[in-house]
């Protein structure tokens, strides 16, 4: 009767493990995760202030600084120039938004006063890169899905105004400005009619 | 008794080992409906979400964007409200 008792009893502890391992990997791989999704920002963070560099030295054109500005962030965030469609690490983040390459953006606006001024300016001090990512947050389906965020985790997110609870959102950007480029120059000298000081 | 056929025990642990498995996921599941039913994950989630992404964006955690219902504390709005240093800043 002792016996059979015992034999009873065998197993419990790993059933017990087995139930509490769930939640123990839960906890377990979230901050291993979002160690992974920091470490990763600041990686973001150094390629959008490299990028943003990159925009910020004179060229012959805008378009010249835009794609070295491009080039820079395809070359630290995405697998290659032939394969920029794809994300370096995709298993940590992913670009979204943006285009060409997915997440990347260049705010050429040089408008960000509020009230917006009339008539609008064009700053150049206020232009810089901006690249924006999507992680995952929890790797065991704990924390559920499709649940609208309450805060602002959708800034510039899914665009659809609701975002997985699962997943977190980030933007980097590193405003420089830009140095005005030889096609500008040119550009401005030709509205003056004229050559001033040693030209462009 | 004792010498009961081998055969007939046999698939015993197999079914027990089912059955176990059975309530554990019913276990897991419970739990997990519960924690979503009272938002856990949302909670977990909030500071990393809101503040965190607000302060990698902008450097500070209660700034807000154009896109969220700013701007308020932007770093490249020069307007009341808003400031371009985060050094010793005035609240308002």
């Amino acid at each position: 009767m002792i016996l059979r008792g015992k034999k009873k009893e065998e197993g419990q502890s790993t059933v017990e493990f087995a139930l509490t391992l769930i939640l123990l990997m839960g906890f377990v791989l979230f901050f291993f995760q979002l160690s992974m999704v920091f470490a990763f920002g600041n990686y973001v963070h150094y390629a959008t202030f490299m990028s943003a560099r990159a925009y910020l030295s004179a060229g012959p054109t805008r378009t010249d600084q835009v794609n070295r500005a491009r080039t820079v962030i395809i070359d630290t965030l995405k697998v290659s120039s032939t394969l920029a469609g794809q994300d370096r690490f995709p298993m940590i983040a992913r670009g979204i938004q943006g285009n060409d390459p997915a997440g990347f953006d260049v705010d050429m606006s040089g408008n960000q006063s509020f009230p917006a001024p009339n008539p609008p300016r064009n700053l150049s001090w206020l232009q810089g890169v901006r690249y924006t990512f999507r992680s995952r947050l929890f790797l065991l389906p704990f924390g559920g899905s499709g649940t609208p965020s309450s805060g602002n985790a959708n800034v510039q997110g899914s665009g659809n105004g609701t975002q997985d609870v699962n997943s977190l959102t980030l933007t980097s950007e590193s405003f420089l400005g830009r140095e005005p480029a030889d096609g500008d120059c040119q550009t401005q000298l030709a509205k003056w009619n004229g050559i001033y000081d040693n030209g462009c | 008794m004792v010498n009961r056929p081998r055969g007939n025990e046999e698939g015993q642990a197999i079914t027990e080992y089912v059955l176990m498995i059975a309530i554990v996921v019913t276990f897991y599941l419970t739990t997990v409906g519960f924690l979503n039913q009272f938002g856990f994950a949302q909670q977990l989630a909030s500071p990393i979400q809101n503040s965190f992404a607000r302060a990698y964006q902008y450097g500070k955690p209660d700034v807000y964007g154009f896109e969220n219902g700013g701007p308020k504390d932007h770093p490249r709005i020069t307007s009341p409200g808003n400031n371009r240093l985060f050094i010793n800043p005035i609240k308002q």
